[in-house]
């Protein structure tokens, strides 16, 4: 049944009753008049002997199911009324509401998709991410964890797993080979997660070097057309056993799952997964492992070494985007509880000027109980109107921040979660904000008198202190939030002035590899045979791994000047064309995915070094591990601030010291390098660093410095005097990344065109290539520093607005609350200077707001201090600032009153008008 | 002089209620009416706090309602015994017959001890 149709039956059975008691009374009137009674005397009788026909009508009433909604309906009809007369302050709170709600309704929804929700894996809260010094239970050569059964103690399955380097597949559906990003895994993976492949097999059964590959739902989809004939297909050049189900997504992005021994090792970004066994808690595994001799990492940029020894998966996972999003939810809901004030001071204001209708309640035999409801429910239907519009708010917003945050898990609007939140948020901003204006509002009895307007003094004392109370309050909130905000933005906007170091105008970055040589996948399997190894996959152990390098080291070589020649080639090829002003080679351009890897598992450990022949001197620094070409770091844009550049000479020689290198596992970078300021700075302080030799912990390793380069900001978010040292690239080796500084204006398209057709001119069958402009790297990986500057300005700007209002608001009607005081005292003889003098102590009461509110945003900023960035928690521009930005309202607010204090007409005052 | 009147037993008036409908169906008016009548003025209950009773067997499903045309030519709610509310009057009727005969009994024996 409708809403309108029960209505109208609760209409209609209200005039049925009606006209049978009625009809009633007429029978009564009729029968006493045909008795000789006169009409009147009869009605008189009848309704006499019928008695109250309300009172009839509401026992009839009782009889009725429901007879509580009925009441509801009576009193929500009564509270309509009472909020039409007060327009302005009923869409007044309703906006507040709206907006204190919207934000937080917009962040949760993200919030808890991204944090709050589980992982989507079974049981998740078991599975847990091992960092610390891995190398040292798992052997990476022979794939193996060196005490197994220890292990089983703690976890009842373990994985290792390492992001692979994305190879080049041929798939059915596209014509040149596809790039997919793939992880190398141990047999377990995917039972330590607790999900099976919805067709095939997982890995458990297969040797831990087969060439065999478990595909995602999406690559199934979109390169296989869902063909049930992939179990057993070949894919790359591994046979496909398995197609995880639609929805596994882990790690996020990934498409193709092999063996971890199957691959070579070039992967360094290794990560430990286990599924503790149920009841076992964090500390006791982290203490079972920690027995077990795994120690906490270095940082050194080792395998796995990351991290606390024990951390929950999904902590581990989510930790970045988590804190912040906690940290803009704790705003939003300072916001509310700024909002909620606002209302409460609102609604005390106007519960006093509805005094006089409180009392005539009290006066007919209303119960306080009754009364206090009644403002309650006034407040729940603004506060439900406001959620409403916050929730219809925040759509928008959700769509606004699915739009900035990239990955962000859009959580839809109307989820059950975001739902219950709302609801709850609505009982306890309903409480927070009306009721204390309730229990104020009705609290007084009959003695207060119905005609008089005169306050009782006391009384109004009692109101005023309340009210300063909560002006104060509001303004302590508003300060401390504006200084925890503004202290977010100041650092957000440092991190935003750190000079990039480099110049990305105009210039486009690609990374291309060539696949290995038919020699050298010959002579691997030729040794691979004759050592009864399987024919594709890892060395079972070093020795081996070094015995194979020993053996197709002539094929290294070859390699090694196939490469360098692709480079070459390519470069000219590039060089040539006329949109190009400059080629160079790079390992790790600035902002992309490479590098972000690279600054983290490639380091260097550095000293000084007492000469060409000496020992190392000084502390040890991990230093950033980089390539670069002659040209290279003229098209980056990143000047040389002492010595010089590299020269073709030196990369001639770093190529013969790493073509000498090729029979060991050392690779040698040759007899020069580059390092940045920030490594000379800490090196050799004050002195000049050309000319001086580093060590990289090896007599091997020792380096000339040729140059020193300026600080450079290599991946977002990073100092720029992060240590770099710089070696000679001759594009010879896999982290080969072209940078290209094209003619201003030049056509990116045109340029991605012309390159992918040079590269797939050398028939090497290569994937096409990804031409991406370093500009929109950079602005990509500045995105989330620029919304956060976006949105915390946005939270800050708000504030203030907020807060000035408030200020003004709880002022005006601090001061209105006093103007028939004011007047009484005029009428005694007071000066305006005397009441100018009144007012302002007043006011001056309210400072205590400010020590307060200091303390408030000292106490919001100090958990928040790792997130601040050259700004110190005490900042004095910013706690100046807010402060100042309050101080404004409150002047603005007092003005007014001030002014009018000696225009007050005591005897209109006291006519209450 | 007027019949000294009768405070009525509690739960009785709905027996009565349905007792007076049980022949034909009646509207309000008459039904009070009736009560009187039959009871020769010692039974009265205040005219207004029948409905509620009426309203309550309806709810209950012992009584159904309509609106015809009276004998006045006005409109008036009738109210008739519907089958389960045959059933209740009979049952209500034999335990209110079965407690009347052991009160009776009681007050008999109470008496005969005395005298």
């Amino acid at each position: 049944m409708t809403a309108w149709r029960r209505l109208w039956r609760r209409r209609s059975r209200e005039a049925d009753l009606d006209a049978e008691l009625r009809e009633h009374i007429t029978r009564l009137a009729d029968d006493y008049e045909q008795s000789g009674l006169s009409v009147d005397e009869a009605r008189r009788r009848a309704r006499l002997d019928f008695g109250p026909l309300d009172l009839a009508k509401d026992e009839c009433r009782d009889t009725r199911p429901l007879r509580w909604l009925d009441e509801c309906l009576r009193s929500v009809k009564f509270a309509a009324r009472a909020l039409r007369r007060t327009p302005g302050m009923a869409l007044t709170i309703v906006a507040l509401m709206s907006f204190g709600i919207a934000g937080i309704a917009a962040l949760f929804g993200p919030l808890y998709s991204l944090v709050l929700s589980p992982l989507r894996l079974p049981q998740s809260d078991q599975l847990v991410r091992v960092g610390g010094q891995i190398q040292q239970v798992f052997n990476v050569y022979t794939n193996t964890f060196n005490e197994r059964e220890r292990f089983q103690s703690v976890f009842s399955h373990i994985t290792v797993y390492a992001p692979a380097a994305g190879g080049s597949w041929r798939t059915p559906a596209s014509s040149r080979p596809i790039t997919v990003a793939g992880l190398a895994v141990t047999s377990e993976f995917f039972e330590t997660l607790g999900v099976t492949p919805r067709l095939g097999r997982s890995f458990a059964d297969e040797p831990t070097n087969a060439p065999v590959v478990v595909v995602s739902d999406r690559l199934w989809r979109t390169q296989f057309d869902r063909s049930p004939d992939i179990v057993g297909a070949t894919f790359g050049s591994r046979t496909v056993i398995g197609v995880m189900p639609e929805g596994f997504d882990f790690p996020h992005g990934v498409d193709a799952w092999f063996p971890l021994g199957s691959t070579p090792l070039s992967s360094l970004d290794m990560e430990l997964v286990g599924r503790m066994r149920p009841g076992l808690s964090l500390s006791q595994a982290a203490a079972d492992l920690e027995s077990m001799g795994l120690r906490p990492g270095l940082g050194a940029g080792l395998p796995g070494d990351r991290g606390p020894v024990v951390q929950s998966l999904q902590t581990y996972l989510r930790g970045d985007t988590a804190e912040t999003l906690w940290a803009l939810w704790a705003v939003s809901g300072a916001f509310l509880l700024l909002a909620c004030v606002g209302v409460a001071n609102l609604l005390l204001a106007q519960g006093v000027r509805r005094r006089p209708e409180v009392r005539v309640h009290i006066a007919l035999g209303s119960s306080r109980w009754r009364l206090v409801r009644q403002f309650l429910l006034e407040t729940l239907m603004l506060v439900v109107v406001g959620a409403a519009g916050g929730l219809w708010l925040s759509m928008f917003a959700g769509q606004w921040l699915a739009g900035q945050f990239a990955d962000l898990p859009a959580g839809q609007p109307f989820m059950p979660a975001t739902i219950a939140l709302v609801v709850g948020l609505i009982a306890v901003v309903t409480l927070i904000s009306g009721l204390a204006p309730a229990l104020h509002a009705t609290r007084g009895t009959l003695s207060g008198s119905l005609v008089s307007p005169v306050e009782n003094s006391a009384r109004s004392r009692r109101i005023l202190s309340l009210r300063e109370g909560l002006a104060a309050l509001q303004l302590a909130l508003a300060l401390g939030l504006v200084i925890g905000t503004g202290l977010l933005v100041r650092s957000v906007d440092a991190r935003m002035d750190v000079p990039l170091g480099f110049s990305p105008d105009d210039v486009v970055t690609f990374h291309t590899t060539l696949p290995n040589s038919p020699d050298l996948r010959a002579a691997v399997a030729d040794f691979r045979r004759q050592n009864g190894l399987s024919s594709d996959g890892a060395a079972q152990s070093r020795e081996v791994y070094a015995a194979q390098r020993r053996a197709t080291a002539a094929q290294i070589r070859a390699e090694y000047a196939r490469n360098r020649l692709f480079a070459r080639e390519l470069t000219e090829r590039l060089a040539a064309l006329p949109d190009v002003t400059l080629v160079g080679v790079v390992s790790d351009p600035p902002f992309t995915s490479v590098a972000a890897i690279g600054a983290r598992a490639y380091y260097h450990r550095v000293s000084g070094q007492s000469g060409p022949q000496g020992t190392p001197v000084g502390e040890t620094i991990n230093a950033g591990n980089a390539f670069v070409s002659p040209n290279g770091l003229d098209v980056l844009g990143i000047p040389v601030l002492a010595g010089r550049s590299f020269s073709e000479e030196d990369v001639t020689n770093a190529f013969a010291a790493r073509t000498a290198s090729a029979a060991t596992m050392e690779v040698f970078r040759g007899p020069v390098a580059i390092i940045n300021e920030g490594l000379a700075r800490r090196l050799w302080p004050g002195a000049d660093a050309v000319g001086k030799y580093i060590n990289g912990g090896d007599p091997a390793r020792t380096h000339l410095v040729v140059g020193v380069i300026s600080d450079y900001q290599w991946i977002p978010e990073v100092r720029a005097d992060r240590p770099v040292v710089f070696f000679p690239h001759g594009g010879d080796n896999n982290f080969a990344s072209f940078v290209i500084k094209l003619r201003p204006g030049a056509s990116v398209e045109s340029f991605s065109a012309e390159a992918d057709q040079i590269v797939n001119s050398f028939q090497y069958d290569m994937p096409r290539i990804a031409v991406q402009q370093l500009e929109t790297l950079v602005t990509a990986g500045q995105h989330d520093l620029r919304l956060a500057l976006k949105l915390l300005g946005w939270f800050a700007a708000l504030g203030t607005v907020v807060a000035s209002l408030g200020a003004y608001t709880a002022i005006t009607l601090l001061t209105a609350a006093r103007t028939r005081e004011l007047g009484i005292r005029i009428a005694l003889g007071a000066s305006p200077v005397a009441i100018r003098r009144l007012l302002l102590s007043d006011v001056a009461r309210l400072f205590v707001a400010f020590p307060v509110g200091w303390a408030l945003g000292w106490t919001l900023a100090k958990p928040l201090s790792h997130l601040l960035f050259e700004v110190p928690v005490i900042d004095p521009v910013t706690y100046a600032a807010s402060s100042g930005a309050l101080l404004t309202a409150i002047a603005a607010a007092i003005l007014g009153p001030i002014l009018r204090a000696s225009a007050i007409n005591p005897a209109s005052v006291l006519r209450g008008e | 002089m007027a019949p000294s009147r009768s405070e009525l037993p509690q739960g009785t008036l709905d027996l009565l209620i349905l007792t007076t409908v049980s022949d034909n169906p009646r509207h309000g008016y008459a039904i009070a009416q009736r009560l009187r009548q039959i009871s020769s003025d010692v039974i009265q209950v205040r005219q207004g706090s029948l409905y509620p009773a009426l309203h309550r067997l309806e709810r209950r499903g012992l009584l159904a309602q309509e609106w015809r045309t009276s004998e006045t030519g006005r409109e008036a709610k009738y109210y008739r015994l519907t089958t389960k509310g045959r059933a209740q009057l009979e049952s209500d009727r034999s335990d209110w017959r079965r407690l009347a005969r052991a009160i009776g009994l009681i007050l008999r024996s109470a008496g005969e001890e005395t005298s």
